[in-house]
């Protein structure tokens, strides 16, 4: 039987995943891109293009262009491509087919059916729409899941015992919501609210409408009147959003961005990631109503849910995780791949219905939270042996996290930064990693200092801390290892016993293996002709007796052609 | 694949020669001497074999080596483009300050340089540092891709904009806003450019899009 792909079918972007060895994987095209954007277009030439490439002649080519057609699916739209007139049904089966064409030339065979995601609030229409485009596409669409649902498979949580999940779903341009019933491994979608147009493009248009503001204070120049200015500052203020996920702040740099009376003017601005949420603040949390809406007609309180998964991009800016463990307490999943969850799970059960066998779909992630011991003060208490959380458990790795800490006294010229790994929020109650000192820290007012404490973590648990002082750019750095999960007993018994079986399959049939390759070897070689015939016999003999498993006859014949071979040797 | 274990095992031991003198020459030290013989067989084809099972192992990751060490990946590529495009906003940069100082001198408003032509020198100086980066791109098969004046094509350029223009034919790139590369038909980044569209019907057309869109 053929695969069966799995196909996020996004407004914006589209990917396409299988499962392979028990794992899914994300099928990458030709240039090695995995993320295809759902665009279709025709060029002047008349030429159908699908992807990057309708999206590169956007601009030029409006009228004869086609984005976002998912908003319009299950409608009664038209839509008009050179001189023709598509159903969005049509335009999406232009998608659908070069997804398809991806996961044909990376198996090699031909592939003929399909598990395609749609929106949990999608009607009876909309589904129906996105089937038809499959058929036209030339897939048989084997099932039309829910985005959230295949959020759930692919974090394999229908295996697991009854239970509630929150689906946060924030990509490049939508929101939405959802609550999930797992229920004896039937996943079902209990509410679902949203916003169709709120994502990852409003955060960016704020950080790009800061810097345009502030330039535009300093110089009285608007470049947001310049074009190719404005595209600059839109892919650094993009690239800004992304580094302050993990980082405390970022630079915004472009050289030479514009000039004045002659001068040529340089944008140089750093955003601090405590800014940019502050931009974006608004935004994020006029996602807590969709919350509490779906929570009201899931008729269940924030207190019942018991996991909460995280999708799309937008998911990794770290206010947005904040404000969803605020309203529902929880700690939020970011382990798979937020940008690539959805696919992987409608690929999960695209192998379901194949009946493949599907291993638990495991990534590294931190199995302890690591931080360093800080001083604060709460309401004027002086709390000591605090410890501040850098990287949280159940982070994937690799990863780099970073964040700014002061001085705690005027005039302190040093600081002792002990890393530890734990759980709880008195620091030495953890497990001390590792510590050092950073000293020559330059004399200043108490909380003027800013130290930049990173930690990059490796997949072999390896833990690199910087401390840096950065005005004075001195810096200070220790390499600890993060303590990995203990394996249980029951677990080190199975690797013991799996550990005895290896060790016994015989070095000794591979030794009589090398025995009979080097006899064929000499049977060729020799020129005694009826020598050559009786040792190429033997060695088969001795082939067929291990094929069978005849232990006394395989020590027979091993011993025999060894001296023959002997006798050979000696009289050569 | 080499395992953690002896490279040949001796399985039998060859048995002690017997003392008390019954000793039988020569059939019994040529018997011996078989059987030692055929354990030095034994371990020679073990042996030979470890080391081709080694030479496998070295062969494909040398190959693999070979073929990529000298590559740089993309990304890196991708940033040393940051540093090529930092330098043309220079040298442009410099271009354009130099005819707006050249304005002002001939207006007779601006001081004359102590040194006629020294920030003509500066921007050469530019000049060759992006040269230099040009010839790195060069040297790794980084090819810069033609834009302003070519037929626009979406496998090479990225639409960043159009021009309402009856200067030339329709859909001829007529800027490069940024430049774009290729490493033999590979496009490492899409050249980020402005489309020539008819005068006459731009306007309304403009307003169809956000109609159809939004």
């Amino acid at each position: 039987m053929s695969k069966i792909i799995g196909i996020d079918l996004g407004t914006t972007n589209s990917e396409v995943a299988l499962i392979e060895n028990g794992k899914p994987i994300i099928i990458p095209d030709e240039d090695g891109q995995t993320i295809v954007p759902s665009v279709v277009g025709s060029s002047p030439s008349g030429e159908l293009l699908v992807g990057t490439l309708a999206k590169n002649q956007f601009i030029a080519e409006p009228e004869n262009t086609v984005k976002s057609i998912k908003r319009k699916m299950g409608t009664e739209a038209k839509v008009s491509l050179g001189g023709r007139t598509y159903t969005p049904q049509e335009i999406s089966a232009f998608v659908l087919r070069k997804l398809k064409e991806m996961a044909e030339r990376y198996l090699g065979e031909r592939v003929e059916k399909a598990v395609i995601t749609v929106p949990a609030y999608f009607s009876d229409a909309q589904r129906q729409a996105t089937k038809d485009a499959g058929e036209i596409a030339g897939l048989e669409v084997v099932r039309i899941i829910n985005e959230p649902t295949a959020a759930a498979l692919a974090y394999g949580l229908e295996k697991e015992e009854d239970q509630f999940l929150l689906v946060y779903d924030l990509g490049g341009g939508t929101f939405d919501v959802s609550v999930i019933e797992i229920n004896s491994g039937v996943v079902e979608v209990r509410a679902s609210h949203g916003n169709t147009h709120l994502g990852g493009d409003d955060f960016d248009e704020r950080i790009v409408n800061y810097v345009i503001a502030g330039f535009q204070k300093r110089y009285g120049v608007d470049l947001r009147e310049d074009r190719k200015a404005l595209a600059r500052i839109t892919r650094s203020a993009e690239a800004a959003k992304i580094v302050l996920s993990n980082k405390p702040f970022t630079q915004i740099i472009e050289e030479f961005i514009t000039a004045l009376r002659g001068q040529p003017l340089n944008l140089e601005v750093e955003l601090t990631r405590h800014t940019f949420e502050e931009m974006i603040s608004n935004l994020v949390r006029s996602t807590a109503d969709s919350i509490r809406d779906a929570l009201k007609d899931a008729e269940q309180t924030g207190r019942e849910i018991d996991k909460v998964l995280m999708v799309g991009g937008s998911t990794r800016i770290p206010l947005v995780g904040r404000i969803v463990e605020d309203i529902l307490g929880l700690q939020p999943h970011l382990e798979v791949d937020p940008d690539l969850c959805v696919a992987m799970g409608a690929a999960v059960q695209a192998g379901i219905i194949g009946g493949e066998a599907i291993e638990a779909y495991l990534v590294d992630v931190a199995p302890h939270s690591l931080g360093i011991a800080t001083v604060s003060s709460k309401f004027g208490v002086l709390l000591e042996n605090q410890f501040s959380c850098l990287i949280r458990r159940n982070t994937t790795i690799p990863t780099s996290k970073s964040e700014v800490f002061t001085t705690f006294v005027d005039n302190q010229e040093a600081v002792e930064i002990k890393v530890y790994q734990g759980e709880s929020s008195t620091a030495s109650k953890n497990t001390l990693l590792g510590k050092f000192l950073l000293e020559d820290i330059p004399k200043a007012p108490a909380g003027e200092p800013q130290i930049v404490v990173t930690f990059d973590y490796n997949v072999d648990g390896i833990v690199h801390v910087t401390a840096k002082d950065k005005k004075a750019g001195n810096e200070r750095s220790i390499t600890v290892s993060a303590s990995p999960e203990r394996l249980t007993e029951t677990e080190k018994e199975k690797a013991r016993i799996k550990s005895e079986e290896m060790w016994e399959t015989h070095p000794q049939k591979e030794e009589v293996g090398i025995l009979i390759k080097r006899a064929k070897r000499v049977a060729e070689e020799i020129k005694d002709k009826r020598a050559s015939r009786e040792l190429s016999d033997l060695a088969s003999q001795l082939q067929d007796a291990i094929k069978r498993g005849q232990t006394e006859e395989m020590k027979r014949l091993e011993e025999k052609l060894l001296d023959l071979m002997y006798e050979l040797a000696d009289t050569t | 694949m080499l395992k953690d274990q002896p490279l040949f095992a001796i399985r039998e031991e060859p048995e002690p020669l017997q003392k008390g003198g019954s000793f039988n020459e020569p059939t019994d030290l040529r018997r011996e001497l078989a059987k030692l013989g055929k354990v030095q067989l034994r371990a020679q084809a073990v042996t030979e074999s470890a080391l081709e099972e080694i030479k496998k192992m070295v062969e494909g990751p040398r190959a693999a080596f070979e073929q990529f060490s000298g590559a740089p990946n993309d990304g890196f590529i991708k940033d040393l483009l940051i540093v090529a495009d930092g330098l043309e906003e220079a040298i442009h940069a410099g271009e354009a300050m130099m005819k707006a100082k050249h304005f002002e001198e001939l207006a007779g408003n601006g001081p004359q340089s102590p040194l006629p032509g020294s920030e003509n020198g500066w921007i050469e100086g530019i000049r060759i540092i992006h040269h230099r980066v040009y010839q790195i791109l060069e040297k790794e098969g980084i090819r810069p891709i033609p834009s302003v004046g070519e037929i626009f094509d979406p496998r090479v350029h990225l639409a960043v904009g159009v021009e309402h223009t009856s200067e030339v034919l329709e859909n001829t790139v007529i800027e490069e806003e940024r430049k774009g590369y290729k490493r033999g038909n590979k496009v490492i980044r899409y050249a980020e450019v402005a489309v020539a569209k008819p005068l006459s019907s731009g306007e309304g057309k403009e307003k169809d899009e956000q109609d159809h869109w939004h």
